[in-house]
């Protein structure tokens, strides 16, 4: 094998491209060495995608990477990445129960399509008369899933109630389609729809869950 | 200088057997043209919504509601309401 030293390869006189080696052949690197870049690399296989502030980017927004698998597999396929805001109204069963305006955003972040939502809220009225108190607004329908699969339960922690609620409450996403988290006395030997009688003006609470989207 | 905020609908998906429509809003803000910032923020409408909020929708999210929320879709997510 011969060497060749040489500190800069130019492209001849009017030309712009460097070529090394032919179709077919192979460019060894070997091991311990770097390819430093400064400047734009394009290709390695790779299309659709470029670099923005560092950052890779693809030219397609529904465009994702596989993770362990080496061949296309949808269930094996990350997508999507999203974080926002929300705005969040209460659902009662009967009569209306409304939220301080100050206290009614919240936040989510979705990886793939999985969904976390999370916030503190703070009742500013009701007339409600009874039944269950949902928290409506949730950014993401719930997915359509096998069977109960698509349900989930998050935590709730309620603060200044007008009565003590005995069983503890936990929030709840109910089957398919949804976008409400449902507030349910925990524990009970009904379905739990009792918390509209222990939520007044003031009380405040804070809501997470996670669960999943189409 | 130029400071100017904007609201933009800037994804709106229909989802799921009950047509939930997701609409995505981005507040950009720009300076001289160029972008400073955006967030989002998401709501999601469904059959059941009155006819004065869907009114206050963007248009596109209005005629996207009113091609796929069939009386067999109103039905069937009324249905899944009263059940649960």
């Amino acid at each position: 094998m011969s060497t060749l030293e040489v500190n800069k390869i130019t492209p001849v006189s009017g030309g712009t491209t460097v070529q090394v080696g032919e179709s077919g052949d192979t460019i060894n690197i070997p091991a311990g060495a770097t390819i430093a870049n400064a400047g734009t690399a394009t290709g390695f296989g790779i299309t659709g995608w470029s670099s923005s502030s560092g950052n890779l980017l693809p030219a397609s927004a529904s465009a994702g990477i596989y993770l362990g698998v080496n061949s296309a597999t949808a269930s094996k396929l990350l997508d999507d990445y999203e974080e926002g805001t929300f705005t969040a109204t209460i659902v009662v069963d009967s009569g209306s129960m409304t939220l301080e305006s100050a206290f009614n955003t919240g936040s989510y972040v979705k990886i793939g399509n999985v969904v976390n939502v999370q916030g503190f809220f703070k009742v500013d009225s009701t007339n409600a008369s009874g039944g269950y108190v949902n928290v409506a607004g949730l950014p993401f329908a719930s997915a359509a899933l096998t069977e109960g699969s698509d349900y989930s339960v998050g935590s709730v922690l309620v603060r200044s109630a007008s009565s003590a609620v005995g069983g503890g409450i936990v929030g709840w996403i109910e089957d398919a389609g949804t976008t409400q988290f449902a507030m349910r006395e925990n524990g009970t030997t009904g379905v739990g729809n009792t918390l509209t009688s222990h939520f007044d003006s003031g009380t405040d609470f804070t809501i997470n869950v996670t669960y999943r989207t189409a | 200088m130029t400071i100017t905020k904007e609201k933009i609908v800037e994804k709106i998906e229909v989802v799921g057997e009950y047509k939930g429509i997701q609409i995505a809003t981005d507040t950009v803000i720009k300076e001289n043209g160029a972008e400073l910032s955006r967030s989002r923020h998401r709501h999601v409408i469904h059959p059941d919504i009155s006819s004065d909020n869907l009114a206050k929708e963007n248009a596109e999210v209005q005629s996207i509601a009113n091609l796929v929320w069939t009386d067999a879709v109103k039905t069937a997510w009324q249905e899944k309401i009263d059940k649960s």
